[in-house]
């Protein structure tokens, strides 16, 4: 048989009836917030999941400018003036083409998008591009060298951020 | 007080607490849900990459927004290495940004506030954020 000690006050209440309501308010209070701060974060991180453009599309969109601005790769007729999107012409296939086409900020570039690209053995790679490889994009071109047109692949190294 | 009105006062006590923790709760997953600050990434976003396309396209060309609900109530500002997007009833400090990087002899420009239709137009080496012109709305939302 167990002895069971109860202390009772003036008015005859149990010390442990108000100990239990004056140690569980403030544990209860500490569990809640922390589960409304959980489920805030959770939708607020859910709904950015949910309007995020893929890394795909992004990439390819900003890396479309390589073989369709004249300002970069993209082979301009000199007598017509006509772009031809998808033709590289092979003069301008330089490291100071692609870094007045695309250079990212010398200090805080690297969070984003860069690029290593490689059209046959020549590689070009924009200033904070760090070998840091998240996806590939391929792509079919023409190289125009002289009054020749060569198909090859213009392949994109991406890499998003550091 | 005796012990039976104590219990009484505590369970009202009990059940307003448990009441406004709900609220609370709902109240937060609401404004999560509705989120302004996604919808601000998105059109910084969306905006950010229509520059991107617009400078692979050979020639001069115009594109519109797609219509949001609501739309009159941003302010978009697009600059020479990023696009900035708040509301215009919170303070500048709110905005999201999303950067850019234009080729050397382009520049960006622009400003859109209280407008329904935007427009993005590349005209020659510039390309301009502005409200659309009659002729080119198309009020088609997506």
């Amino acid at each position: 048989m167990t002895a069971k000690i109860v202390c009772w006050n003036k008015k005859g209440e149990s010390v442990f009836d108000t100990a239990r309501k004056t140690i569980s308010w403030p544990i209860f209070g500490v569990i809640i917030t922390m589960a409304v701060l959980a489920f805030v974060l959770i939708i607020s991180s859910y709904t950015q999941k949910v309007v995020e453009i893929p890394l795909e599309l992004q990439a390819e969109i900003i890396a479309s400018r390589f073989i369709g601005a004249p300002e970069c790769f993209a082979y301009q007729d000199s007598q017509t003036n006509r772009v031809y999107p998808g033709v590289i012409d092979a003069q301008k296939l330089t490291q100071e083409r692609l870094d007045s086409c695309y250079r990212t900020a010398s200090e805080k570039g690297f969070k984003e998008y860069n690029f290593e690209l490689v059209v046959g053995d020549q590689h070009l790679l924009t200033n904070n591009y760090f070998n840091k490889v998240d996806i590939d994009i391929s792509q079919g071109i023409l190289v125009k060298q002289g009054a020749e047109m060569k198909p090859t692949q213009l392949i994109i190294h991406v890499q998003r951020r550091i | 007080m005796n012990k039976k009105a104590v219990s009484i006062v505590l369970m009202i006590f009990e059940v307003l607490a448990v009441i406004s923790i709900i609220a609370i709760t709902i109240t937060f997953a609401k404004k999560a849900g509705e989120s302004e600050t996604a919808v601000k990434n998105v059109i910084a976003s969306d905006i950010s990459l229509m520059v991107n396309t617009l400078l692979s396209v050979p020639g001069d060309a115009v594109v519109q927004y797609p219509l949001i609900e609501g739309a009159t109530k941003y302010v978009i500002l697009l600059q020479q290495d990023h696009v900035s997007v708040w509301l215009q009833t919170e303070n500048q400090d709110k905005q999201s940004i999303q950067t850019f990087f234009l080729p050397s002899p382009y520049h960006a420009e622009g400003a859109i506030e209280a407008k329904e239709f935007w427009c993005l137009e590349k005209k020659a080496k510039s390309i301009i954020l502005r409200e659309c012109l009659p002729e080119e709305r198309v009020s088609v939302s997506p």
